[in-house]
């Protein structure tokens, strides 16, 4: 019956010292309700960065080689460099022997590698463009004498541009500037032009070798991609879907840029640093008046205006120019100058010039230095060193959906696998017979190299290639050897992969999985190992790891705190009841009464407080639960797997929040309750003033 | 009740290093139904000596025997029980739990002791309640009290496990002489039906004079 007895006195004290009450059962429902909230938004967090990463590259799992040299990361490594996996020999025999595994729903095939293209300038396009119209059968003549303007047009802008600015640039000689500046003479000159039909091909040649060069702009565009069977891809990765252009075709080589980087990195580089400035001035909420980096992106704009101007042509020009003056309330005559002042933006002016950008003047300008449907020449340089390249189509831009505007959900473009291969420097069986040709022309003997590598880089070949025959040149010229079109799903499915990303009926069983895949192989001599989506994400699987532990962490030194300061609270309490508690002592009360007491007040408080800490949690996870917490930017997006992230409540968070809380004012009860016990029956016989 | 001994009890505190004796080799016997006063100046050892025998303190030297049982051989919770089924307390600042009504005041050291039935522990507790004049406020907090109504409380609950002997520390120090005089009354009253011994310390020789037996101390020592 003591129980009662204690359990009403700590009731009732409870209520009784209400400051004490306030403070501890602050701190608990503080502690309760962050626990609650925080948690959840870890796991919403965990379970973001999980599909951002499963549902754009990794799926559940990845394989590959186990004789690997580096450790699989998908987005490469921390500096860039991508990681050398290795390669397995036969996609078929690895998937045949994974599907027999109930768990796994399906195997797709993948590489991820590194590599560049150059697309040439904007003269290159246009010469380009009018290389391919001469080759038109019944061209149109007026179209190609426009063609012809526009690029003689250009050629007066760059004589202009670099008017007095030959000897400075520094990277041609003296001798190639002085030569420079004769062969633009020429060009702009009549003479270059009026014989211009009759010699198309060597007048573009001399164009495009000696004009085209003076454009100095950083024209290479570093990538990395993903080489896998791009309908399997789309089918195995919900998320993905087709932006621009469409889908390469079943059985057909072909290429995929991820919008994101398309967007960013292909375009138009004033366009895009609108778009950026724009984005910032709406997400991140800055001005430019008091943003150094926006301003910085305006200056750039400026001073790289001839990206706009060198592409219009002489008609284009005036219609903007008039447009412009129009705009500024100017009469400038000169279009460059015209152009820097509409250039120079501030907030007040902003938008309407960003609005004017894509109504007036996009138009008239290359948005994309490549274009969809253009053959792209991309090369990479093989784990041995050499250089090699495919020519590849561009079917499009694809994104992943909910997080289509975070660079950190792959910003890998897609392209088949057979080219993969390619570019990785393993023969293919066109590449096989391409070769056949080359050596028919030449008369060589099929030197009988299986592979690019071998072919090129051993320093063991010893066989003098010599022609059999006296052949005349090869004419490569307008002969660019693009791939063919297709290739079989046989080809694809017999042939090498660089990693493979396995997906799951129930992914919680993906430790068991993993496993049995490295039993299976060590037992299969299969020569994989299987991996989680966490390990093969590198740096960015480390993240999530990393995020959820130092959010546990922050959570963990916070209760730990509210541990301290419940104790703090108590001991203080307790020293303010010497006199009652040793009246109970001298009536007749054990010091485990005592005791008793205060774990009954600490259990009341825990059980009242933490309850209503966790409830008001819950009451928060489950709204933002329905509205959402939006994503501030990319990498948020990213982690939330979309721009929104929805918080999801579990049960079980509720009881065990509850038993922690419970735990943590029972434990930081413990040293009060015993400096009460030691309060003597002597404290009840001194004497109050 | 087994008389109460003590023989040659010294104590000594230390205050701040210095060593203070306020019990200087104290002989003295309690006998059952005494109403018996401890008198002197403050200082004088008055609460020392109801400390020794309340048994919430121990003797430096010598004996002190309560209830047959002798304090300074015993364990802490030996002492507690021994003062759970002796000896009732009464204080000068009559030390209620707050948080208790006058029922649950007076119940507490019943429960204690869970010697009794829920019904035969209330019956008992009302009765005390009803012989301390309180019944109308039985439901009432200490906070709604008087200081006389609170030292009856104070009564009701140090007699309520029927102790061999009361100890009460100046109970009337902080009453009015009208209200002091009528708690005074009802201890004399319980001491002549109960046979209750009462042993108390005050400095108010109106009080003083009303006991049966006066032990005087001074500096530590019986005076003769």
């Amino acid at each position: 019956m003591t129980h009662w007895m204690v359990l009403k006195i700590a009731a009732r004290n409870v209520f009784l010292h209400r400051m004490r009450t306030l403070v501890v059962g602050s701190i608990l429902t503080f502690g309760a309700f962050l626990a609650v909230l925080g948690h959840s938004f870890v796991n919403g967090i965990s379970g973001g960065m999980e599909s951002s990463t499963t549902q754009s590259i990794t799926g559940d799992i990845q394989i590959y080689s186990e004789s690997a040299k580096d450790k699989l990361s998908v987005f490469g490594n921390m500096d860039g460099s991508p990681t050398d996996v290795g390669h397995v020999d036969s996609f078929e025999t690895i998937e045949n022997a994974l599907m027999k595994n109930p768990q796994i729903v399906s195997v797709v095939p993948m590489g991820t590698s590194f590599a560049q293209v150059n697309p040439g300038n904007i003269l290159d396009h246009f010469l380009e463009k009018l290389r391919k119209s001469y080759k038109t059968a019944n061209f149109d003549k007026n179209d190609v004498d426009s063609q012809k303007r526009r690029i003689r047009f250009l050629a007066q802008e760059i004589q202009k541009n670099l008017e007095g600015k030959f000897e400075e640039i520094g990277i041609l000689s003296p001798a190639d500037a002085a030569q420079a500046k004769i062969n633009l003479e020429k060009v702009v000159h009549d003479s270059f032009w009026s014989d211009f039909d009759a010699n198309a091909e060597d007048k573009i040649e001399f164009l495009a070798n000696k004009i085209a060069p003076l454009i100095f702009d950083d024209n290479m565009i570093f990538f990395s991609y993903v080489g896998t069977d791009p309908q399997l891809f789309k089918e195995k990765f919900p998320q993905f879907e087709i932006v621009k252009g469409e889908m390469i075709p079943p059985g057909t080589r072909g290429f995929l840029f991820h919008d994101f980087f398309y967007e960013n990195m292909v375009k138009h580089r004033i366009a895009r640093r609108l778009d950026q400035i724009k984005k910032k001035m709406k997400d991140d909420k800055l001005t430019l008046a008091g943003s150094k980096e926006l301003q910085d992106q305006i200056k750039a704009n400026v001073e790289q205006s001839a990206e706009i101007y060198l592409q219009l042509g002489p008609a284009e020009t005036d219609s903007v120019s008039q447009k412009l003056n129009k705009l500024l309330g100017t009469q400038e005559k000169d279009f460059r100058v015209v152009l820097k002042n509409y250039l120079s933006m501030n907030d007040q002016n902003f938008q309407e010039r960003y609005d004017f950008f894509y109504k007036e003047i996009a138009p008239y300008v290359i948005l994309h230095r490549v274009q969809i449907g253009d053959v792209l020449p991309l090369s990479a340089f093989t784990k041995a060193g050499t250089s090699t390249a495919v020519n590849i189509k561009v079917y499009g831009t694809f994104r992943f959906k909910s997080f289509e505007n975070s660079p950190l959900a792959g910003n890998f473009s897609v392209m088949d696998l057979v080219s993969l291969r390619e570019l990785y420097g393993f023969m293919t069986d066109e590449r096989r017979e391409q070769n056949k040709e080359i050596e028919a022309e030449m008369g060589l003997d099929d030197v009988g190299r299986d592979s690019i590598e071998d072919l090129f880089a051993s320093s063991a070949a010893t066989k003098e290639v010599k022609p059999k025959t006296k052949s005349k040149a090869v004419d490569l010229k307008f002969q660019k050897r693009v791939m063919g079109a297709t290739y079989t799903q046989e080809e694809l499915s017999k042939g090498v992969f660089l990693h493979a990303a396995v997906f799951l009926k129930d992914p919680s069983n993906m430790d068991r999985v993993i496993k049995e895949i490295n039993e299976m192989s060590k037992n299969d001599k299969l020569g994989i190992q299987a991996v989680s989506w966490q390990d093969a994400a590198g740096f960015i699987g480390q993240m999530t790891f990393m995020m959820k532990a130092i959010l546990n962490i922050f959570i963990g030194i916070s209760l730990l705190l509210a541990g301290l300061m419940i104790m703090n609270s108590l001991l203080m309490a307790a020293m303010n009841r010497k006199q009652e508690i040793g009246t109970m002592r001298a009536i007749g009360a054990h010091a485990q009464f005592i005791y008793r007491l205060f774990f009954y007040e600490t259990l009341f408080l825990s059980v009242v407080f933490g309850g209503i800490g966790v409830a008001l949690g819950a009451l928060l996870v489950v709204i933002l639960g329905k509205i959402g917490i939006p994503a501030s930017g990319d990498v948020a997006t990213f982690f939330f797997s979309g721009p929104k992230l929805y918080l999801h409540l579990n049960l079980s968070l509720i009881f065990v929040v509850m038993a922690v809380m419970v735990v943590i004012a029972i434990l930081a009860t413990q040293y009060p309750a015993w400096k009460a016990m030691k309060i003597s029956p002597l404290q009840a016989m001194q004497k109050r003033e | 009740m087994q008389p109460i001994h003590l023989e040659n009890v010294q104590k000594n505190y230390f205050l701040d290093k210095v060593q203070v004796s306020a019990l200087k080799g104290i002989n003295l016997r309690i006998d059952a139904g005494e109403f018996t006063v401890i008198a002197g100046p403050s200082g004088s050892g008055k609460t020392t000596i109801l400390n020794l025998i309340g048994c919430v303190d121990t003797a430096s030297s010598g004996k002190v025997v309560v209830g047959g049982k002798e304090t300074g051989a015993l364990t802490e919770k030996q002492l507690t029980d021994l003062r759970l089924h002796t000896i009732g307390f009464i204080f000068q600042s009559f030390n209620l739990i707050p948080v208790l009504n006058v029922v649950d005041n007076v119940e507490f050291p019943l429960l204690l002791q869970n010697k009794q039935s829920p019904k035969e522990r209330r019956d008992q507790v009302m009765r005390f309640i009803d012989r301390v004049g309180l019944t109308q406020y039985a439901q009432h907090r200490p906070s709604e009290l008087s200081g006389g109504q609170r030292q009856r409380v104070a009564i009701a609950r140090a007699l309520v496990t029927k102790p061999q002997i009361v100890l009460a520390d100046e109970p009337t120090a902080n009453l009015d002489s009208v209200t002091g005089q009528t708690i005074i009354d009802l201890m004399k009253e319980i001491n002549a039906t109960e046979k209750t011994t009462f042993l108390f310390s005050t400095h108010d020789h109106s009080i003083m004079n009303q006991a049966r037996r006066i032990i005087r101390l001074h500096d530590g020592r019986i005076q003769e």
